[in-house]
């Protein structure tokens, strides 16, 4: 009961934290209509500092969602999501993107 | 960032004066039993930061942080680092500076920290008395011990022991590879004190079938998911009697700091960082090669062969890092600084370290590698260390100059000029490089 309570406790302050719009990670991310989108998806479950540090190509970007969904517990997207995802990470966290 | 100087306030706060900390924060102030919230002082505050009521919170003990609000804090620890780049808050991960690693025994608070998952509970609360390790699976007498009965078994040793994650130097990769972008500072030789892994493996005594070990921990995966660990490897058999591997509790003499595994860890000198669990549980002996999370697929593997940068490998194709690869790195004089006047004598010293072997030689080169001359190369303190070199040097007149250091191992294997590029981004041993100035 205690580690239920505990699991709720901690389950609502992250859900809480990722829609704080002065959440200055958000600040991380490049201006774009996605955004937003972006930072839901990502900070549900990681810092978006583990985005930025990438730079990888689309392919590889996409496996990258392939393996969160197989391996890190991320629900599976819908083509409508994934897409504009993988636009975006390709424009500004691409392989030639400036560190 | 703001947030991040508020929450350190939090933890330092509490740790000064829980009761003050208390009052400061959240305009608390307990009943006589200390406990609870009196004429509710304080309780809406709270339970605004929590985002929801407290039901029993006539119980909540006073000068205590919310559990919800460490675990969001955890990445505050690092307020206990001194001048590393945080790569990552969530999981925490952190590197630092060539030249803050200059200490031949490495201080707590310039440690490397890579986390996979998240600390547990008791390591957030730094407090764990009915800790126990298991250890099951192919052998003779399965063990559950506590960390006082580890102590009172098992001889107790300290060991200066090099750790270097086995992505160190990622952020060189062309093209880059995923993961966390460490530079030069995901290693560290710090004093770890504990029992030997052999001597407790030889006490529940090995079946003829054991044949790789399988570490699991009491972190959480980043999900959430108590289906899904953060990390569990493991090592071969022949490795895990390594006299050298620890099963550590203190850390520089002090109990484990929890970003780096309290209560009790491994400590496994010379194999990717990844092997050297924290927060460790059970140690499980396999009658095949372990397939815990990051054992599997090409998490801590490289190809087989050698490949050209950028090629596409398949999976079938990797192979599980064992030792790592000669390495060193100059941690004086910091890169960019202005050194000294022409012909004068410049120390130059630093590290060196090498898997399973030991170091034979470290060269350093004032002229961009076209003569290199040997220097100092003091022998580990104890196996499993990384050993300390030193030399002078002088430059001719004023202008721009690189130090580089290239070591060779004990085999007469040693580093490369250039990455041997791998998907993953792992083992880059490429030679280190500091640029100097010196002035007329």
């Amino acid at each position: 009961m205690k580690q239920l309570l505990i699991a709720t406790l901690l389950f609502a302050t992250t859900a809480c934290n990722a829609f704080a719009e002065d959440d200055p990670d958000l600040a991380l991310l490049p201006e774009d209509p996605f955004r937003e989108d972006v930072f839901y998806m990502c900070s549900a479950c990681h810092s978006i500092k583990t985005v930025t540090q990438q730079r990888l190509n689309r392919h590889r970007w996409d496996e990258t969602l392939e393996w969160m969904v197989e391996e890190g517990g991320m629900a599976e997207l819908d083509p409508e999501e994934r897409e504009p995802l993988l636009d975006y990470l390709t424009t500004y966290f691409g392989e030639d993107a400036p560190r | 960032m703001s947030n991040q100087k508020t929450e350190k306030g939090l933890r330092a706060l509490y740790a000064e004066d829980p009761l003050a900390a208390d009052q400061q924060l959240f305009g608390r102030t307990a009943h006589k039993d200390r406990r609870g919230f009196l004429k509710g002082a304080g309780l809406a505050t709270m339970t605004a930061v929590l985002g929801m009521t407290m039901p029993f919170h006539r119980n909540f003990p006073a000068g205590l942080i919310p559990a919800a609000l460490a675990e969001e804090t955890e990445a505050f620890f690092l307020a206990t680092k001194d001048g590393l780049k945080i790569l990552n808050d969530r999981p925490v991960n952190a590197e630092t500076p060539a030249h803050l690693l200059d200490d031949d025994v490495t201080p707590t608070s310039r440690h490397f920290v890579r986390n996979n998952g998240l600390l547990p509970d008791e390591a957030l609360r730094m407090s764990a008395p009915d800790w126990t390790l298991t250890i099951d699976g192919e052998v003779n007498t399965p063990l559950t011990l506590t960390i006082d009965e580890l102590k009172e078994r098992f001889e107790v040793v300290t060991l200066s022991l090099c750790i270097e994650c086995g992505g160190n130097g990622r952020a060189a990769f062309d093209p880059p590879a995923r993961g966390n972008q460490w530079t030069l500072g995901a290693v560290a030789n710090s004093a770890w004190t504990g029992v030997r892994l052999a001597d407790v493996l030889a006490a529940a005594g090995l079946k003829d079938t054991a044949v790789y070990t399988a570490h699991y921990s009491a972190d959480h995966h980043l999900s959430r998911d108590s289906a899904k660990q953060a990390i569990s490897r493991g090592v071969p058999i022949a490795k895990a009697m390594d006299p050298n591997i620890l099963i550590a509790f203190e850390m520089n003499g002090e109990p484990i700091p929890a970003l780096h595994g309290f209560p009790l860890r491994l400590v496994t000198p010379g194999w990717p960082g990844s092997t050297s669990q924290k927060w460790l549980e059970r140690i499980e002996i396999r009658d095949q090669v372990h397939d815990g999370a990051k054992m599997t697929g090409k998490s801590y593997r490289v190809p087989a062969y050698q490949v050209a940068p950028g090629t596409d490998v398949p999976k079938e194709d990797f192979v599980i890092i064992e030792a790592m690869p000669v390495k060193s790195l100059i941690t004086y004089p910091e890169t960019g600084t202005t050194v000294s006047t022409a012909n004068e004598e410049v120390e130059i010293r630093g590290h060196a370290w090498a898997g399973d072997r030991t170091v034979r030689t470290v060269q350093v080169s004032g002229d961009f590698g076209a003569t290199w001359i040997e220097t100092e190369l003091s022998p580990p303190p104890n196996p499993g260390s990384w050993q300390r070199w030193r030399t002078n040097l002088t430059f001719p007149e004023a202008g721009y100059y690189e130090v580089w250091a290239r070591a060779t191992d004990s085999e007469g294997v040693g580093q490369p000029f250039a990455i041997d590029w791998n998907p993953k981004g792992y083992l880059n041993n490429s030679l280190h490089r500091i640029a100097l100035t010196v002035t007329a």
